[in-house]
């Protein structure tokens, strides 16, 4: 049995910086360990755990210089060291609000507290979606789950129902099969969007088996789940099938509300230039959050090298 | 081989330079009855290299012992208390190994205790003065959810500012009876008064609204 150990962050030591990032993921560490290398300060701001929605994940594999694959909490771990190491601050708080002042923003965060900062690096990520059934709300935590790594737990022995269709969905699914006696993956297309080796190791879990064309029409059960009704998009027809946890991997909702009266949202997500720019002048959105074509932390720590770098140049560089 | 890493000793070391005040005490009780405490012997080390690296830090450990069992109302084995120098005890309880995500928790309570701050806003303070009950906050959890340190706190933090209040993390997977009785199938599930429960890392107001709600005062 191997023990890790998770060290808590401490609060913000000074009222003033050069950039404030926001979001503690891939994207914000990357883009601290940039800005710090050019010489500006910086804090990256996290309300929940350094490394967000990675450390959701049972492990990554696709992250190139990992050949065995490395866990969420380790890699965050790696990239929150390497970003102290030139110099940027971690701190546990949530920002309540960022308002535009003269030349920059006041960042708000709990309990009426601010800091100034002459840009701002939204790296918000996104949440869970939902998928926004009656009785989705009541069940969570009566069989209904959003984090494998949390709860696979409760389910040993016990029959699971995962929803969706992406890496996440396959990889949640893989991991929930060495729990579950029963595993069934519902995709409501004829083909899964997630890799084809994710789609080959489920194929190979022998207790595992997937439904395709079809969605989760509805959730049944009187003071927990019971089963849930599956629609074949197909051919309408429906199925119910008794389950003991439905998990739902159904990709993320971004979290862009600290901006949107500064930026222009699009289909929920920050809309930027190349250079993961607002429209608010030095205001920059990176990772999830940003309207993108691929979310993944390779794409987030990239944007968070291309937005230190772009900041630092059009706004910070001595002539 | 030791269980935190040089690295991380070192960090916690700093930690403890930077954040702890007044002296606080790990109070740990295990049993030495065969199979039921797996993580015993784990637990017992852990906090021997926490505390080697702070001299404010201290741990007593106990083992089968009714008269401790007694004076901190532990409920089950292994169980921890974390109180100040005076040994006064503030109602913190956590059961199972503070591994992973939830090892947070110990430091941050440690911290808690010994600064005597809750970093709770005032308003909140102010409503759970107000409570003149026994209250029994149950926060399961297990050590691989990152949400879960947040509620636990949270509960440590209700404690601390009300004696009439008992804060306990519950490391679900080491105590599934209890857990199954409790009905918990995700986490953090939280149980008031073995009655009124909700699930998740709500923020301070909310969870104590349903603080509240549990205890009829709401």
């Amino acid at each position: 049995m191997q023990f890790s150990f998770e060290i808590p962050n401490s609060s913000l030591k000074k009222d003033k910086y050069d950039v404030v990032v926001i979001g503690g993921g891939p994207a914000g560490l990357s883009a601290a360990i940039y800005l710090s290398r050019f010489g500006l300060t910086n804090v990256v701001i996290e309300k929940d755990i350094i490394g967000g929605q990675i450390n959701l994940t049972s492990e990554i594999e696709n992250y190139p210089g990992f050949p065995q694959g490395i866990t969420g909490e380790e890699l965050s771990s790696k990239m929150e060291e390497q970003a102290k190491k030139f110099g940027s601050e971690i701190a546990d708080d949530s920002v309540e609000k960022i308002e535009k002042t003269g030349n920059g923003f006041k960042v708000y965060l709990s309990g009426d507290k601010f800091v100034e900062a002459k840009a701002v690096f939204l790296a918000t990520g996104a949440a869970p979606r939902k998928l926004g059934l009656p009785k989705e709300e009541e069940f969570t935590g009566k069989g209904i789950s959003y984090c494998a790594v949390c709860d696979a737990a409760f389910f040993k022995g016990k029959k699971i129902i995962a929803v969706g269709g992406g890496n996440t969905a396959l990889e949640e699914a893989i991991y929930l099969s060495d729990f579950a006696s029963e595993l069934i993956l519902v995709h409501r297309r004829d083909k899964f969007r997630g890799e084809k080796i994710l789609v080959d190791r489920l194929k190979e879990k022998p207790n595992a088996k997937t439904i395709m064309n079809s969605v989760i029409h509805e959730i049944k059960g009187e003071d927990r789940l019971e089963s849930v009704v599956l629609k074949n998009v197909l051919t309408e027809e429906l199925t119910e099938i008794k389950t003991d946890g439905l998990f739902i991997f159904i990709g993320y909702s971004p979290n862009y509300k600290l901006v949107e009266k500064l930026a222009d949202i699009e289909h929920g997500f920050v809309e930027t230039d190349k250079y993961c720019e607002t429209s608010t002048p030095r205001l920059f959105a990176i990772g999830d959050v940003r309207n993108k074509r691929l979310k993944q932390v390779t794409t987030a720590v990239a944007d968070g090298a291309i937005a230190a770098e772009y900041c630092y140049r059009k706004y910070f560089e001595p002539y | 081989m030791a269980m935190l890493s040089e690295k991380d000793a070192q960090q916690i070391r700093e930690m403890f330079e930077q954040n702890l005040k007044d002296n606080v005490t790990i109070v740990f009780l295990g049993t030495n009855e065969k199979g039921s405490c797996q993580y015993c012997d784990v637990i017992e080390e852990l906090l021997g290299e926490v505390s080697a690296l702070s001299d404010k830090v201290s741990v007593e450990v106990h083992k089968d012992d009714k008269e401790i069992e007694e004076k901190y109302g532990f409920e089950r084995t292994p169980g921890l208390a974390v109180v100040d120098a005076e040994g006064n005890d503030y109602g913190i309880r956590y059961y199972g190994i503070p591994s992973g995500y939830e090892f947070s928790t110990l430091l941050e309570d440690l911290f808690m205790v010994s600064t005597k701050e809750s970093g709770l806003s005032q308003a909140t303070i102010d409503q759970l003065k107000k409570i003149d009950k026994p209250v029994n906050i149950k926060v399961f959890v297990t050590p691989s959810c990152p949400y879960c340190p947040k509620a636990v706190l949270m509960s440590h933090k209700f404690a601390l500012a009300n004696p009439n209040i008992v804060g306990e993390g519950v490391e679900a997977t080491e105590f599934p009876v209890l857990s199954s009785a409790n009905s918990v199938e995700a986490v953090p599930h939280i149980v008031v008064n073995d009655s009124h429960s909700f699930v998740g890392a709500l923020p301070e107001v909310e969870y104590l609204a349903e603080v509240l709600r549990g205890i009829g005062m709401m």
